[in-house]
């Protein structure tokens, strides 16, 4: 029973923390809402119209700072009076009746004034427009500000647009300059800049020669920009309107002129930096937002200060201008900011180039390790070739030592007529009247047998020697025969019928005749042992000669037992034997020789019984010796 | 002693080996006739000429020890002396069996080479002597009737008169007659005397008369 009981209970718990679950959902939502009803309602008017980028910029800056610093959120709105385009008191009356009416329902807690017209236009309407509601503004002249004698209150950014600054930045980019041209349009605003400029400028004129180019049509002007002596600098202040009546935005014409303009150009305004000028000294839009934002908030929170504070331009230069006229960055002032620096290949691609870099090390240790290696490797194969000399010679020895007793007789031959002739001839001493003719006979055929056992002895040294790969152009069919002579006896001994088939016309190979007779003794031995079970009759061993234009060939063919097919592959290495003695080295041995001499090695089955080995040698006599 | 029948077959493929010991034999008083191969010397051979033969063993597809065995075969008894330049003992002790007079091994020293072809010219002497002995026996055999044989094979049987005129259901006297004939045709005249020449002639015994011994 009370088992039952737990188990009721358990829902109930859960039911009761799903109520508070809802019940704190719901104070949560209360609170946004009445954090909602807090938001602070500022209102930004701007001079000109929302076209022209520095009004965005400044926008975007000014909303940034402020949503950023403000918690309880903001509601910004933006009016732009577009007064250098629509001018005048009527365009300003036709301005404050909209404002009016469409901010009467909106308690605002702050209004901005973006540029002098703004302030001038807000400043006459305060007191009916927004009354009690705090005013600060920004990017507005020192003069301007001055002008409009402004209330303690009202405080915001003041802007000081000097064209001096620049003009020294300038002379410090280009120490040698001559020229100094003066750009500015037909607009009001433009000719204050020029007025302001003819003032300023005015101690320069001794060390440049400064010429105004000022309200003049927009195709004479670049006519004008694309002739400048040497030597010379373009400061480009402001162009609303061309001496030809024509509108413009100064950030659009700026382009235009550094295009044109064979010098470079210089500007005052922010932005113009990245649209074609080398640099100013500037205050940027971007600086001066933030610091219209900052005093915003402080009014915001209830604080009221009473002075405003000025703005500091800064240098600022295009890089990609700077390296287009040859400017060093090492003059600049400092404290200057460069701007559009394009990356460095290492700042662009530093995570690829450290790759590479890695990689090509990586690459550089590998290839001393294969150095490395190769070295042993080649040390390794040096060895290796002085062994397998060795191994042949050992081989070769040992083919020898089987051929022993044929040798021996070969020996035997001309020893034993040597002695029968000697017989011959004391027998003949003994008789009275020896036959000096006859005697002559003798001592003749014996030095002919001497000689002949001498060369019997000469060529088993050579056979014997340990002598190091040697190249000479050799007659393959001497070749063929000596080795056959050599093992005639064995031969015969064996019962083994040995024919030889030699073309007439063969060239001459290049080859050590020692190591190439010893690979035909093998396969001639080779041959033989195949033959072992065959009646005595049927021991026939064929050696041929032959060629083509490639190469030259001897083939060593017996009647046998052949070669069992899965054999065949494993027939040349080392150690492989069929024979119950032996070490299984001669043909594996005879390989190498052969292949030392650039040719190659191959066995076949005869399609009648029996098995072929070929020997092709290169017929220029290539391959390595 | 008769002066043997002096040719000296000499049989080696290698021409000047052949050309030098021809010479040395020649001028130890041999006559020779000299071949390079087995096939010329079985063209040239004639079994009727006494003498020896001296060959390589190792001469071509048919060697020393198939010449001995083919000589023998066609009932020639030539006595051959071996040379050899590598001679192992399993076929020298085949060739021995088969008779041959010596296994020489190359280079042979001259005297030992000139002694052992005077053994076997000796040899051939001897052989051909006992042949031409047994051939006169044979002869004189051959004219025995089969009475005679019969008598001569109970006389060598060492039975009396007796006893073989009992076996052959004749009398004593009749035996006594053939037996004298029998010794006058073989030309001997002691009982010993005829059982040897029997023997050489390979004339056994009677082969019954073991029963009643």
């Amino acid at each position: 029973v009370r088992r039952w009981f737990g188990r009721l209970e358990r829902p109930r718990v859960v039911w009761r923390v799903l109520c508070w679950c809802v019940a704190l959902a719901l104070a949560g939502s209360a609170a946004v809402a009445s954090g909602a009803d807090a938001a602070k309602q500022v209102l930004v008017v701007y001079t000109n119209q929302n076209a022209v980028r520095a009004m965005t910029v400044i926008d975007a800056a000014l909303r940034r700072e402020l949503k950023s610093h403000l918690s309880n959120g903001i509601d910004i709105f933006t009016e732009f009076l577009d007064a250098e385009r629509f001018p005048g008191s009527e365009q300003a009356a036709i301005a404050e009746e909209y404002l009016r009416a469409k901010y009467a329902k909106r308690s605002l807690d702050l209004v901005i004034a973006a540029g002098p017209d703004a302030l001038k236009f807000l400043m006459q309407r305060r007191a009916s427009l927004f009354p009690g509601i705090p005013l600060i503004f920004g990017g507005v002249a020192e003069q301007t500000a001055q002008a409009l004698s402004l209330p303690p209150e009202t405080v915001g950014v003041i802007g000081r647009y000097d064209p001096e600054p620049t003009v020294d930045l300038a002379l410090r980019l280009q120490p040698d300059a001559r020229h100094l041209f003066v750009v500015t349009g037909a607009s009001k605003f433009d000719r204050s800049w020029e007025e302001k400029a003819r003032r300023a400028l005015h101690s320069y004129e001794g060390r440049l020669d400064i010429r105004y180019l000022s309200g003049l049509p927009m195709s004479e002007l670049t006519q004008e920009l694309g002739n400048l002596p040497e030597r010379s600098i373009v400061l480009y202040l402001s162009m609303f309107q061309d001496g030809a009546g024509k509108d413009f935005v100064p950030g659009d014409v700026i382009e235009q002129v550094a295009k044109t303009a064979n010098a470079p150009v210089y500007a005052v305004y922010d932005l113009m930096v990245g649209r074609g000028v080398v640099g100013g000294s500037i205050n940027s839009y971007e600086s001066l937002a933030i610091s219209m934002a900052q005093l915003g908030l402080r009014v915001l929170a209830g604080e009221r200060p009473t002075t405003s504070f000025l703005a500091q331009p800064t240098n600022i230069v295009d890089w990609r201008q700077m390296k287009r006229w040859g400017l060093r960055e090492s003059k600049l002032p400092p404290g200057s900011v460069v701007q559009f620096r394009e990356p460095s290949l290492w700042e662009a691609y530093w995570p690829q180039i450290v790759f590479v870099v890695a990689l090509l090390i990586l690459q550089s240790f590998l290839i001393v390790a294969m150095i490395l290696q190769d070295a042993r490797r080649r040390r390794a194969e040096r060895e290796v070739a002085l062994w397998r000399q060795e191994l042949t010679h050992l081989a070769r020895v040992a083919t020898l030592g089987e051929l022993s007793g044929a040798v021996a007789h070969e020996l035997n031959q001309p020893l034993t007529a040597i002695l029968s002739n000697a017989g011959a001839a004391r027998l003949i001493l003994e008789q009275k009247g020896s036959d000096f003719g006859e005697l002559q006979e003798i001592l003749a055929d014996i030095a002919a047998d001497a000689t002949r056992g001498g060369e019997i002895i000469q060529h088993l040294r050579t056979l014997f020697s340990k002598a190091a790969l040697r190249s000479q152009p050799l007659v393959l069919n001497e070749v063929v025969l000596e080795a056959l002579k050599l093992v005639h006896n064995d031969l015969v001994a064996r019962r083994v019928v040995a024919v030889s088939s030699l073309a007439p016309e063969l060239p001459r190979v290049r080859g050590d005749r020692v190591q190439l007779q010893q690979v035909l003794l093998n396969l001639i031995h080779n041959a033989c042992d195949a033959m072992v079970e065959n009646a005595p009759g049927e021991r026939k061993l064929v050696v041929s000669t032959a060629t083509d234009e490639n190469a030259t060939r001897i083939s060593v063919t017996d009647h046998g037992t052949g070669i069992r097919e899965d054999r065949l592959s494993s027939l040349f290495q080392p150690f492989f034997t069929t024979k119950s003695r032996g070490l299984g080295l001669g043909l594996s041995i005879c390989r190498s020789i052969i292949e030392a001499h650039g040719g190659s090695l191959w066995a076949f089955n005869n399609p009648g019984r029996g098995a072929t080995f070929c020997v092709s040698l290169p017929a220029d006599g290539g391959g390595r010796l | 002693m008769i002066a043997p029948a002096n040719t000296v077959y000499l049989v080696d493929d290698d021409p000047s080996v052949l050309k030098a010991l021809e010479r040395l034999l020649r001028q130890a008083g041999f006559e020779v006739q000299s071949f390079a191969s087995s096939r010329t010397f079985f063209a040239q051979h004639d079994p009727a000429t006494p003498g020896c033969a001296v060959l390589d063993i190792a001469i071509d597809e048919t060697d020393g020890l198939e010449i001995q065995r083919s000589l023998a075969e066609s009932g020639c008894e030539r006595p051959i002396v071996f040379l050899t330049g590598r001679g192992d003992i399993p076929m020298s002790v085949r060739a021995m069996r088969a008779g041959a007079v010596n296994f020489l091994t190359k280079p042979v020293a001259t005297d030992e080479l000139l002694a052992t072809v005077r053994l076997a010219l000796e040899k051939d002497f001897m052989i051909r002597r006992d042949r031409a002995e047994v051939d006169s026996i044979m002869r004189r055999v051959e004219t025995l009737t089969p009475r005679e044989t019969e008598v001569l094979r109970h006389v060598i049987s060492g039975r009396l008169n007796k006893q073989i005129a009992a076996d052959l259901g004749t009398v004593e006297k009749t035996i006594k007659v053939h037996r004298a004939r029998v010794m006058q045709k073989l030309a001997v005249r002691s009982l010993a005397e005829l059982v040897r020449l029997a023997e050489r002639v390979k004339i056994g015994p009677r082969s019954a008369p073991a029963r009643h011994s």
